[in-house]
């Protein structure tokens, strides 16, 4: 802060683990923009591109990677934060909310999925809690398990190389890594809502106290709010636009009076497996449904014409997703003090993509050749699994990519469930499946292809 | 090149000061004797430019409402 002492919280914000602010050299940068750049460069925001959330990396070359979908998170993550520092310039201060960190949350925020999506998020989570499933041993088990969100803030502080294996990860400031804790607290399977979704795993217990000592409670900053926020709106409309594009999403059916009823119980059922589920879902989703067909009026071709890239069609599709973009993007507003949800969305969009995002899934998921899809691609993960496991503990890091070697040399102390699913989610889908092919020998490749690089 | 009708006047007279239904403003310029194709074009044109917008409801409105509102 030029001109003025900065606060303590300002200070707390800046501060690295590893480095301080000597470190930044000539950097004309500020430590929050390094951080952002430091997201953007990483080996894992490479690999996003060879990932996806429901159908595989490539198919079609239609659907989003994860890659695009960070993309998309980062732009709407920094207009969100722009739009509320032009808006809410004391709330903003007071919250200390920067539009590099949100945007450097924003492009971590997936690094810790799997390739496969949740099918191996879930496989993962199993064999870490309990490897005997694959012939490995109870010691070799993680009781927390594997979540996406936990694995993102391992790969930041840990398992990113950058520095020397004494610097391990990217070094972020304690703000930036405090933004990417979506749900921030460990598991605890007492607990209904940290046994299902947590953002770090006790062996990184220690970095993660550190990132949030200048936090209140167990409420998410402002910054990781509204990148979950942006998360929420960019995956709701792009996947409703990818399944659009390939004629998944049935609109004559949504949009008519007969489906209402059933569209509407089939979202309540879902939600009413959220603990805040509340008593007049059935009456918000109705409501919801209704204005989402009215944003739909002025855009016939999305939901009177078969969808084959004419450009009238592309055209409306924009407008109409545009429309949608915006309307979330103002829905929010920062709380005027602390000690409580930092930052506070209108119920009204909430609920619209909550059905934007029903959508996609309920037409996608039964889809029968994706239950097959997920039913190898699961086998694929355990194998993959059992074979680092087995091997890794062995010491036979020969058989293992160079580039993932570092994971059990680096990291002896640690459980071997933990070592094996972190190599086996450092993959990319393509990596996962050659790999699964050499290791299994079912088709040897080239040997001088080391398929990993 | 003139666009071609309704004009974006046309349009925002329609809209009026509190917004409106979209199926209601379609009526309306259809009751004006556009064809279905001219009145979907005019709107595309008209929220390209900024004239109009979908509120969080759902409604039709004039730009300046909308951010009025959001702000």
């Amino acid at each position: 802060m030029a001109g003025e002492e900065e606060s303590s919280l300002e200070t707390a914000r800046k501060s690295r683990c590893y480095s301080d602010a000597t470190a930044s050299g000539l950097d004309q940068r500020d430590e929050f923009a390094r951080d952002r750049d430091r997201i953007l460069y990483c080996s894992a925001f490479h690999r996003l591109a060879g990932i996806t959330q429901i159908v595989r990396a490539g198919e079609l070359d239609i659907f989003h990677t994860r890659q695009q979908h960070t993309y998309k998170v980062a732009q709407i993550g920094r207009r969100l934060a722009e739009h509320r520092l032009s808006e809410q310039p004391e709330a903003a201060k007071l919250h200390g909310l920067h539009p590099e960190v949100v945007e450097a949350a924003c492009l971590a925020h997936d690094l810790g999925h799997p390739p496969f999506g949740h099918a191996a998020e879930t496989e993962l989570d199993r064999l870490v809690c309990d490897p005997t499933t694959v012939d490995g041993i109870k010691e070799d088990a993680a009781p927390d398990g594997y979540e996406g969100n936990a694995q993102t803030f391992r790969i930041l502080t840990k398992l990113a190389v950058r520095y020397s294996k004494d610097n391990p990860g990217l070094d972020l400031t304690r703000a930036t890594l405090a933004a990417t804790l979506k749900y921030p607290w460990l598991r605890d399977q007492s607990i209904d809502k940290k046994r299902s979704k947590w953002s770090a795993y006790a062996s990184e217990e220690a970095d993660f106290k550190w990132a949030r000592a200048h936090c209140s409670g167990e409420f998410k900053t402002a910054e990781a709010e509204l990148m979950d926020w942006a998360d929420d709106i960019a995956y709701s409309v792009h996947d409703l636009e990818d399944f659009h594009r390939v004629g998944i999403i049935p609109w004559s059916e949504i949009i008519s009076e007969d489906s209402r009823e059933t569209i509407i119980n089939g979202v309540v059922k879902s939600w009413k497996k959220d603990p805040s589920y509340p008593a007049d879902g059935p009456r918000r989703m109705k409501a919801a449904l209704e204005r989402i067909i009215r944003k739909l009026v002025m855009f016939p071709t999305v939901t009177k014409e078969v969808y084959n890239g004419a450009r009238e069609q592309r055209r409306q599709l924009r407008n109409f997703t545009s429309q949608l973009i915006g309307n979330y993007v103002r829905a929010v507003s920062l709380a005027s003090d602390l000690g409580a949800a930092a930052v506070l969305i209108h119920d009204d969009a909430v609920d619209e993509v909550r059905l934007l995002k029903y959508f996609a899934r309920y037409y996608v998921i039964g889809l029968p050749a994706l239950h097959a899809q997920q039913y190898g691609q699961k086998k694929i993960i355990r194998d993959l699994f059992k074979i680092f496991l087995s091997e890794g503990k062995a010491g036979n890091l020969a058989l293992f990519p160079a580039r993932l070697r570092y994971i059990w040399e680096d990291n002896s102390d640690e459980k071997g469930a933990r070592l094996a699913a972190d190599c086996v989610a450092s993959l990319t889908e393509n990596e996962a499946y050659q790999l699964h092919h050499r290791l299994t020998g079912t088709e040897s490749g080239l040997v001088l292809d080391p398929i990993v690089r | 090149m003139a666009d071609k009708d309704p004009q974006d006047t046309e349009i925002l007279a329609a809209i009026g000061e509190n917004g409106i239904d979209p199926q209601q403003l379609i009526n309306t310029l259809l009751g004006a004797e556009y064809p279905m194709a001219a009145i979907i074009e005019a709107l595309q044109r008209a929220i390209e430019r900024g004239k109009i917008s979908l509120a969080s409801d759902g409604m039709v409105v004039a730009v300046n409402r909308e951010f009025a509102d959001a702000a």
